[in-house]
C-alpha cells in the first residue's frame, strides 16, 4: 500500500512548552489511521500542522510524495487534504444544502467569473448543486437541505460538516474527534459512512479519537501520542496490550463512571 | 536647546497620549471592545472640569477629583447600560463598534448642544512658567510629569499585586479560563472601564486648564491614540503607554526641522510605516485576532 | 422641484456608496473605515484630471474608479491578512493618512481650499445641464453599479462571501483563498466608491475634503446597518431615512435651535437604539433565534 501522507519528525512548542516533540508517521492510501492518547498529548496541534494553520518548528511533512509545510492552508485543502474540526462550525444562517455547497469549487467562486457570469458558470453551479444534494443524500441529510444549520441538533451538523468536506471530494480528510456529542444510533452510522467512504470514495482518513470502541472497531493502524511524542503504533490487535491503550481504555470507564 | 525644548513639550504630550492610550488599552485588552467612545468619556470629564471648576468655583482638586470619579462612572455605564445587552445577545462585532461610534457622536453633539460649540477657557491668562536655564517648562509640564510618575507605578502595582488586578489580567490573557475559574466577570468589566475611564478623567485634567474645553476634543484625541496604541502595540499595557510617548515626542520634535504644518503628516506618516512594515507596533504586541 | 431633484441626487449617491460598503461589511465581514478615503480619491482624480490637465469627462471618470480599485487593491494586499480588530484601526489610519495628504499636497489638490471648476459631462455639444439631465445621468450609473453588485453578490459567491464572513478557518480549510476574495472584493468596493466619487466631482463642480471625512465615513457605516446589511433594498432605505429625516428640521427648525447638533444627537442615539433593538435594520433579515 502506498504512503499518501507522511509526517517526519514534526516538533512545535508554545513559549517553553513543548507541545509536539520529533513526532513521525506515515497514513497509507485507502485506510483509517487513528491518532489517539491522552488529552493534551498535541493530536490536534498535529493536525494543525499538516493543515498549515501552524508552522512546523521542525521536520517535514509530505504528501503525495511533494512537501507541503510551505504551504498555505487552502493550498493545502486544494491538494485534497480536507478538515474537520471538533466542533461541527457549521454556517447556522445558511441553509444545509448551502452549507454543502461552500465545499464545491466552480467557476462562479471566482470573484472575477462571478462578474462575467454565463452559461458555463450556470451550468457549473447546477452541478455543484447536485453533487451536494447527491452527498447529502448519502449521509442521511437529504430531508433537511432546505433548513438552516443551526436548526439542526448537534448530531446533524456534525454530519452536515463531514458532508462539507467530503464534497469537495478530498483524498484524505482529517477528522479531529469526530465522535464528540453523537447518540449510540449516530454513531454507528458515522462509522459506517467512515468506512463507506474509505471504500466507496476511496478516500483515506486520519482520525483523531477518544472513543475507543470506535478506534478499535475503524481503525487499520494505530498510532498513540503521549506528551507530544509516539510512543506505540500498530494495527488494533497488536496494540490493544500496550500500557498507554490500557490507560486510555480505563481512563474512558473511569470518566464514563464519574458521569 | 530647541531640541530640548520641544522634546520637553513633547514628552508632556507624550505622558497625556500615553494615560489615554493605556486606559483604551487596558479596555480593550480586558474585554476585546473597541471602545471609541473613549473620546466621548474624555470630553465628559472636560465639561465636569468646567462646571465643577468654572460654574461652581470649587477648589480646583476637588474638580479634578470629580472629573476622575464622574468619568470612572460614565465608563461603567456605557459597559452596564450599552455593552453588556450587546455583549450577552452575541452582538457582532460590527454592532458593538457601531453602537461605541453611536454614543461618541451622540455625546460629542450633546456637549455641542449644553454647552455650545465655543471652547470653553478654564482659566484666564497664560499658565505659570518656570525658567530652567533657557528652557521654559510650564506648571503643566510639572503636573503633567509628576502625575505620569505616580499613576504608571501605582497602576503597574495595582494590576499586579492586587486580587483585582490579577484577575483582570487573567482576564485579558485567557477570557475563557477565567470564566472557568469563577471570576465574575460582570463585575470585573464594569471594573476595568471604571479604571480605564477614571485614567482619562485625569488625562483630560491636565489638557482642560492649558487649553479649555471644546465639543470634538475627544474625538481628535482618539485619532492620536489610535495611532498611538498601533505604534505600540496594545496588548501589554505598558507598550501603549510607550506608544503614546513616542507619537507625542515624535509630534513636537518634528517642529524642529519642519513647520507645524507637517506636524500631521509625520504622525501619520509614522502611522503608515508602521503599518506597512510593522503592524505588530515597536514592541511586538499584536491586537488580537478576533476572527479565525 | 430643482431642490426635489437636488435631494434625489443626494440619496443616490448615498445608495451608491451604501452598496458597495455594505459589499464589504454586510457580505464579506471587511469592517473597513475608509470607504470615504475611496470615495474622495475618485473625486480628486475626477477633479484634478478634468480642472488641471483637460481631460474628457469620460476616461476622467473611468481613471477614478480604477484609481478607486487599485488603491483598495494596495491597502487590501497590505492589511487584509492582519485580524480582524487590526484592520479596523488600519483603516481608520489610512481614512486619516488620504485626508492629511489631500490637505497638504496642495501642488496638486489646492489644499483645504478644494477644486472647483469641474465641468459637467457632456453628450457630444450637450452638457448635461438640467436639473433634469443631471439626475438622469446620476441614475443611470448608480443603476450600473447596483446592477453589477447583484450580479457579483448572486450564489454562489453569496454564500462564499458569508462563509468567509462566519468562519474563516473553515473556509480555508475547504480550499477558499481568503485573503485574495478579501483583496477583490476590496478592490471592488474601491472601485465603486471611486466612481461615486466622480458623480459628487461632476455634480457639485467643486470638491474638497469636507466630503470625505470620518463623519461621512461614520454616516455610511450608519446607512448600511439602518437599512439592513446584505440587501439592496437595505441599501436604499438607510440613505433615504438618514438624508430625508434631517429635511423634516426644515419645516419644524426654529432659527434658535442648533439643528445640526440635535440631528447629532438624535442620530448617535439611534445608533445605539438600533444595536441594541434591532440590530439588522429596517430591511434586513432578523436573525434566526
Amino acid at each position: 500500500m502506498q504512503t499518501l501522507l507522511k509526517v517526519d519528525g514534526i516538533s512545535k512548542s508554545f513559549g517553553g512548552l513543548r507541545a509536539v516533540n520529533d513526532v513521525s508517521f506515515e497514513v497509507e492510501e485507502h485506510r483509517i489511521t487513528s491518532l489517539i492518547g491522552p488529552n493534551g498529548a498535541g493530536k490536534t496541534t498535529v493536525f494543525n500542522m499538516i493543515s498549515a494553520f501552524l508552522p512546523a518548528d521542525a521536520g517535514a511533512i509530505v504528501f503525495q510524495g511533494e512537501p507541503i509545510h510551505a504551504l498555505k492552508p487552502f493550498e493545502i485543502a486544494r491538494r485534497g487534504i480536507g478538515r474537520t474540526f471538533q466542533d461541527p462550525r457549521v454556517y447556522p444562517e445558511m441553509t444545509v444544502l448551502e452549507n454543502v455547497m461552500v465545499g464545491v469549487r466552480q467557476r462562479g467562486g471566482d470573484p472575477l467569473w462571478a462578474l462575467l457570469r454565463g452559461k458555463r458558470v450556470n451550468a457549473e453551479w447546477r452541478a455543484a448543486r447536485t453533487r451536494a444534494e447527491q452527498m447529502l443524500a448519502s449521509v442521511g441529510l437529504a430531508e433537511r437541505a432546505a433548513d438552516y444549520a443551526q436548526d439542526l441538533s448537534f448530531g446533524e451538523q456534525r454530519f452536515l460538516s463531514l458532508a462539507r468536506t467530503l464534497v469537495g471530494g478530498p483524498r484524505i480528510v482529517l477528522m479531529d474527534e469526530p465522535t464528540v456529542g453523537l447518540d449510540k444510533a449516530a454513531l454507528g452510522k458515522l462509522m459506517e459512512l467512515m468506512t463507506r467512504t474509505v471504500s466507496e470514495r476511496r478516500t483515506t482518513i486520519l482520525l483523531i479519537e477518544h472513543n475507543m470502541s470506535v478506534v478499535m472497531s475503524v481503525s487499520d493502524k494505530i498510532f498513540i501520542l503521549v506528551q507530544g511524542e509516539v510512543v506505540a503504533a500498530g494495527a488494533p490487535q497488536e496494540i490493544r496490550q500496550h500500557p498507554s491503550m490500557v490507560e486510555a481504555y480505563l481512563g474512558q470507564s473511569h470518566a464514563a463512571a464519574g458521569r | 536647546m530647541l531640541f530640548v525644548q520641544l522634546l520637553i513639550n513633547g514628552l508632556a504630550a507624550g505622558a497625556l497620549y500615553a494615560l489615554m492610550a493605556v486606559g483604551f488599552a487596558m479596555i480593550y485588552n480586558g474585554t476585546r471592545i473597541l471602545h471609541l467612545a473613549h473620546g466621548a468619556v474624555f470630553t465628559f470629564g472636560g465639561y465636569v472640569l468646567y462646571v465643577l471648576a468654572v460654574k461652581l468655583g470649587l477648589h480646583v482638586a476637588l474638580a479634578v477629583l470629580g472629573a476622575v470619579i464622574l468619568t470612572a462612572v460614565l465608563g461603567a455605564l456605557m459597559e452596564i447600560l450599552v455593552y453588556r445587552p450587546l455583549r450577552k445577545r452575541e452582538g457582532s462585532l460590527e454592532a458593538l463598534i457601531i453602537a461605541s461610534l453611536g454614543l461618541l457622536t451622540f455625546f460629542q453633539a450633546l456637549f455641542a448642544l449644553t454647552f455650545g460649540t465655543d471652547t470653553r477657557n478654564m482659566r484666564e491668562g497664560p499658565l505659570p512658567t518656570y525658567e530652567v536655564g533657557e528652557l521654559i517648562v510650564t506648571a503643566l509640564h510639572v503636573l503633567v510629569g509628576i502625575v505620569a510618575l505616580v499613576i504608571f507605578p501605582l497602576l503597574q502595582l495595582f494590576l499586579t499585586r492586587t486580587r483585582y488586578g490579577r484577575a483582570i489580567r487573567a482576564l485579558a490573557d485567557n477570557p475563557r479560563l477565567a470564566v472557568v475559574l469563577g471570576i465574575d466577570t460582570d463585575r470585573l468589566y464594569v471594573l476595568i472601564f471604571a479604571l480605564g475611564s477614571g485614567l482619562s478623567g485625569i488625562a483630560v485634567s491636565l489638557i482642560a486648564f492649558d487649553q479649555g474645553v471644546r465639543p470634538e476634543m475627544g474625538f481628535s484625541i482618539m485619532l492620536f491614540i489610535l495611532v498611538a496604541v498601533i505604534v505600540g502595540g496594545v496588548g501589554y499595557l505598558p507598550s501603549a503607554a510607550a506608544g503614546g510617548l513616542v507619537l507625542g515626542v515624535l509630534q513636537h520634535l518634528s517642529l524642529w526641522q519642519l513647520s507645524s504644518r507637517w506636524q500631521d503628516v509625520v504622525v501619520f506618516g509614522a502611522l503608515v510605516i508602521f503599518l506597512v512594515f510593522r503592524p505588530q507596533g515597536i514592541f511586538g504586541h499584536m491586537l488580537s485576532v478576533r476572527r479565525a | 422641484m430643482d431642490y426635489a431633484y437636488h435631494l434625489l441626487v443626494v440619496i443616490l449617491l448615498y445608495v451608491a456608496l451604501t452598496i458597495s460598503l455594505d459589499l464589504l461589511i454586510g457580505h464579506t465581514g471587511i469592517l473597513s473605515f475608509g470607504h470615504a478615503a475611496f470615495y474622495g480619491i475618485g473625486a480628486y482624480t475626477t477633479a484634478i484630471l478634468t480642472v488641471s490637465a483637460g481631460w474628457h469627462w469620460l476616461p476622467a471618470m473611468i481613471a477614478a474608479t480604477l484609481m478607486g480599485a487599485l488603491v483598495a487593491a494596495l491597502i487590501g494586499i497590505l492589511t487584509l491578512r492582519l485580524g480582524g480588530d487590526y484592520f479596523i484601526l488600519a483603516l481608520f489610519g489610512f481614512q486619516l493618512i488620504v485626508i492629511t495628504v489631500i490637505l497638504n499636497w496642495e501642488s496638486l489638490t489646492n489644499g483645504p481650499f478644494g477644486i472647483r471648476g469641474i465641468p459637467r459631462p457632456s453628450i457630444g455639444p450637450y452638457e448635461v445641464q438640467s436639473g433634469l439631465g443631471v439626475l438622469l445621468f446620476i441614475a443611470a450609473v448608480t443603476a450600473l453599479i447596483v446592477l453589477v453588485h447583484w450580479r457579483f453578490v448572486s450564489a454562489p459567491m453569496k454564500s462564499k462571501l458569508h462563509a468567509i464572513r462566519h468562519d474563516e478557518t473553515v473556509a480555508m480549510a475547504l480550499g477558499i483563498d481568503v485573503v485574495r476574495t478579501k483583496v477583490v472584493v476590496f478592490a471592488l468596493a474601491g472601485g465603486f466608491a471611486g466612481l461615486t466619487g466622480s458623480l459628487v466631482a461632476f455634480y457639485l463642480r467643486f470638491i474638497d475634503v469636507n466630503s470625505f471625512t470620518l463623519s461621512t465615513m461614520i454616516l455610511l457605516w450608519a446607512m448600511v446597518f439602518i437599512g439592513g446589511t446584505r440587501s439592496i433594498l437595505g441599501a436604499i432605505v438607510g440613505p433615504v431615512i438618514l438624508v430625508l429625516f434631517p429635511e423634516i428640521f426644515r419645516f419644524v427648525g426654529e432659527q434658535r435651535w442648533d439643528v445640526p447638533n440635535i440631528q447629532q444627537a438624535l442620530y448617535g442615539l439611534l445608533l445605539v437604539l438600533l444595536m441594541l433593538f434591532r440590530p439588522e435594520g429596517v430591511a434586513g433579515k432578523r436573525r434566526h433565534a
